[in-house]
């Protein structure tokens, strides 16, 4: 592939391009990292960027597990003889997993997230999922996203309210990897998505020096009229800032697309950028029909990046994790009994992990329904997961109780103990 | 017959991957009427490409066996899957039956299966299944796609069962390709759908379906309204309750209107109107689920040419019109090289890199995991990632980047003379087929305004590039 070679890393033109903008009165810009100030003079666009919320508030990282991930093969139950009976061919004998305690054990695969659990860095929740669940992936996938369950015209998804909650200015506040906005992130505030910093680098278009075409992007966008203008405006600073940042990623990741999305995490991270919720959308394959490959297939594989990935992204970011809650999702877990196709069929209820330096971990939390009580076939859900979103939200995210209800409308959350205070 | 400048900029924005010289004249010659009858006609709907860079891939016109066994596809069987891609974008940008292209996009987002999933059926499944029916009727379309060796393996069907079946195929059947969630349907409903499917495979060496009444799940099955005595105890028995159950959803009022509402939401709008989705759903039922049919209901209602501007392009529709646009030349030759060399025959074409370019945006065809197509809201593609790559791109197509010959703007454009507004006029004209409106038309003016030179000749070229780089950026060349 005869591609150009990337944009320099280094930024000789953003002086230029600060002082372009100045000069023409347009935005008054000061495009520094962190909690940088963006100034403009257009209504209705997002403006100034102080500190937001609690300064000491964790960076809240999202891992949507979508396809529907098994929690009884993530985190199994152990000494009951059903499961064994259950799924002759996708079990594990209690010797082969990882004990948490008495009565689960963890995926061999996740030996990194075991040795978080040991430091008291990992809570694990077991039976947890959505209220309603259908079955579906999509329509369980856009409920859990806009997390208003009693009001179907909700035009915004959870994350945005948080950051609406927050009152954040800058769309680094919310990010998201890959090309699509997920439904979460759906909503007034202004976020930023995109999969590789390297594609969201603007080019330098030959005709024009870099400053007046970047000027001239603006003034395109400068009516900031619609939501396509107001997010170019944006998109066009955001990208000014993303060329100040080394996509390199250290080795220590795995060498997938999920090892290249939390490295891109944590280098914005690195690099003082001021992310107050992120996203990162696990690639793997979860809806094992057939082959869920327990021991050494789909599953196996995709438990090991996971575990790998947040091992690396904790290393990566060193002291940061103290400031970091990462919380994983799906939409469901999987029926109880095995297929004919050594796989598994949409089920309900299922496992999370929430993990960081301000996590009260070395725990499995579960209101445990048992093997035997089903939801016609399916691990019953006996704790929503909106419970755990908002403690995180409220004794992690900086948001004052009396907030949570604007971002989980119709909810009454309870604490579950899973997460320590703010220090 | 004449047709309005107006109306072509609608119907061409819309129905085709954006307007062309010779696509202005054919709809302006025929009238909208003919146009569409010739467009979607299955006589002369597809561009058989047999010459110039689609002819010179191989697996294309091979029947799925030979695919399988006549060339070197088991050694490294993606390349069936790349061919795919790569002549799936030649025929958007360069097909004559562009209203047939877009509709097959539409389908293929309906009843997707990803690019690598099962390699050497994909392009089978894709030719032989959705092409093959997009001009016919939507009951013979789900059946095709439903027996295609490709969905068997996507869908797990190839393993679905008597006892304990499989419920992927059968769920997906009524959640997305039929009634949707939109209508209610059970459990019950998935588990009878999956066991009228139940013991339906094909052969692996030569690829022809069979059904085996040994794992099929035989007696009777409800599902919906629709019940079937089942017996099971023949191949033809069980193909015929499968046939019966896939007639029956697909005639249904509810799936008349989920179809209905899709394209429309593909076509019109991210809220189409009733109207017009009604419209639809009673040609959809009048015709017997006839697709074309829908398709001219849907473009000649007065709320489709109502709603020109309110869909946002998506990434690679925006490539593929811009290139469009530019009457840029991609024919070069793919077979770089020794051509014996099966492995890397289109590395270094320009199709080649057209096709990283898709990949940049998180589009390119096919690349979509899910069995629900990708995303086509404005929502999903307005971000940071979708518009940066649109300049960019735009960039290395008006500049001759990565091995594209640089458009000559100064003949397109119709040699205009050398003043800012009369360059951006000139562009948009030639591009959108109209003047911006007045805001963008101000905006863009004072964006080439910046480029301050003291060489008239440098100045010209500079003005026509940056021209044509900001009508490309506006939101009304992103929308149609």
């Amino acid at each position: 592939m005869n591609s150009k070679p990337l944009q320099a890393q280094a930024c000789p033109e953003f002086d230029e391009l600060s002082r372009g903008l100045t000069r023409r009165t347009f935005v008054n810009s000061v495009l520094a990292l962190g909690g940088g100030l963006v100034l403009s003079s257009i209504e209705g666009l997002q403006v100034a960027t102080a500190a937001v919320g609690d300064s000491r508030a964790d960076t809240i990282v999202t891992v949507y597990m979508r396809g529907g991930m098994d929690g009884l093969l993530a985190v199994p139950v152990l000494g009951d003889p059903l499961l064994a009976q259950l799924r002759p061919t996708q079990h594990l004998a209690d010797s082969q997993t990882l004990a948490l305690d008495n009565h689960f054990g963890l995926h061999p695969s996740l030996k990194s997230l075991k040795g978080l659990y040991d430091k008291g860095e990992m809570v694990v929740l077991q039976s947890v999922g959505t209220p309603v669940g259908t079955r579906s992936h999509f329509d369980d996938q856009k409920a859990l996203e806009y997390a208003a369950y009693n009001n179907p015209d909700t035009a915004t998804g959870w994350q945005n309210r948080f950051l609406s909650a927050l009152g954040t200015t800058d769309v680094f506040s919310g990010y998201s990897t890959g090309y699509q906005t997920p439904i979460s992130l759906k909503g007034p505030q202004g976020t930023s998505v995109f999969e590789d910093m390297n594609d969201v680098v603007i080019e330098n278009f030959n005709s024009m020096n870099r400053a007046d075409y970047l000027d001239a992007l603006f003034k395109l966008h400068a009516d900031g009229k619609t939501n396509w203008q107001q997010t170019a405006i944006n998109s066009i600073s955001a990208s000014e800032r993303i060329r100040e940042i080394s996509g390199t990623i250290p080795t220590t990741y795995p060498d997938t697309a999920n090892g290249r999305r939390f490295s891109t995490l944590a280098a914005m991270m690195k690099n003082g950028v001021n992310i107050k919720t992120a996203n990162i959308e696990f690639a793997g394959n979860f809806d094992v029909h057939s082959a869920a490959g327990i021991i050494d297939g789909q599953t196996a594989g995709d438990l090991k990046d996971l575990s790998d990935c947040i091992q690396a992204f904790k290393d990566d970011i060193g002291s940061l994790w103290g400031n970091v809650t990462v919380v994983t999702i799906t939409e469901f877990g999987r029926r109880l009994q095995e297929n004919a196709s050594q796989g598994f069929d949409h089920g309900w209820g299922s496992a999370m992990f929430v993990m960081g330096g301000g996590v009260k971990g070395g725990r499995v939390v579960t209101s445990w329904p048992g093997l035997s009580d089903l939801r016609d076939g399916d691990l019953k859900v006996t704790l929503d997961y909106r419970h755990v979103l908002a403690e995180v939200m409220k004794y992690r995210g900086g948001i004052a109780a009396d907030k949570i209800s604007g971002i989980l409308p119709g909810f009454t959350p309870k604490d579950i103990g899973i997460v320590k205070q703010l220090a | 017959m004449a047709v309005s400048v107006t109306l072509q900029n609608a119907v061409l924005a819309k129905l085709t991957y954006g307007p062309t010289k010779s696509s202005r004249a054919e709809l302006n010659k025929l009238g909208l009427d003919k146009w569409l009858d010739d467009q979607l006609n299955p006589n002369k709907a597809e561009d058989k490409f047999t010459k110039g860079v689609l002819g010179q891939f191989r697996a294309q016109n091979l029947s799925q066996y030979d695919i399988e066994h006549t060339l070197p596809y088991s050694v490294n069987s993606s390349k069936v899957s790349d061919e795919l891609a790569l002549t799936t974008i030649y025929r958007r940008f360069a097909s004559s039956r562009q209203v047939y292209e877009t509709l097959v996009e539409f389908l293929q987002d309906l009843v997707p299966t990803p690019l690598y999933n099962d390699q050497v059926k994909r392009l089978s499944y894709d030719r032989d299944a959705i092409r093959a029916n997009a001009l016919g009727n939507y009951t013979d379309l789900l059946y095709a796609t439903a027996l295609h060796p490709e969905m068997l393996t996507f869908l797990n069907g190839y393993s679905n069962e008597r006892n304990h079946p499989n419920e992927n195929y059968g769920r997906e059947l009524l959640e997305l390709f039929t009634v949707t969630t939109a209508t209610s349907y059970t459990q019950d409903d998935v588990v009878n759908a999956a066991r009228v499917f139940s013991g339906i495979s094909f052969d692996n060496v030569n690829m022809q379906n069979f059904a085996d009444p040994n794992r099929h799940w035989q007696g009777q099955v409800k599902v919906l309204g629709w019940s079937d005595p089942n017996p099971g105890k023949t191949p033809d028995q069980i193909f015929n309750t499968a046939r019966g159950l896939v007639k029956y959803l697909t005639q249904l009022p509810e799936t008349a209107r989920a179809f209905s509402l899709r394209m429309a939401k593909r076509y019109v709008s991210d809220t189409p109107s009733s109207s017009i989705v009604t419209a639809m759903t009673t040609t959809y039922l009048a015709s017997g689920a006839n697709i074309p049919e829908v398709v001219k209901t849907m473009a000649k209602h007065p709320g489709f040419m109502a709603s020109a501007g309110a869909k946002l392009k998506r990434p690679t529709e925006h490539l593929i019109s811009t290139m469009r646009a530019l009457e840029m030349n991609i024919n070069g030759s793919i077979n770089a090289g020794n051509t014996s060399n099966f492995d890397d025959y289109w590395r270094g074409s320009l199709l080649n890199t057209v096709w990283w370019l898709t990949m940049k945006g998180g589009h390119d065809p096919f690349n979509w995991p899910f069995p629900n197509g990708f995303p086509d809201t404005e929502s999903a593609w307005t971000n940071m990632a979708g518009q940066v790559v649109r300049w960019n791109n735009a960039v290395n197509l008006i500049m001759g980047y990565d091995g594209f010959d640089q458009p000559d703007l100064r003949v397109l454009f119709g040699a205009p003379a050398n003043t800012v507004a009369t360059i951006v006029d000139a562009a948009a004209t030639k591009i959108l087929g109209r003047k911006l409106t007045s805001a963008s038309r101000a905006n863009v003016i004072a964006g080439v305004s910046l480029i301050k030179s003291t060489n008239t000749k440098a100045l010209y070229g500079q003005r026509l590039q940056a021209a044509a780089l900001l009508v490309f950026a506006t939101e009304e060349w992103n929308r149609r």
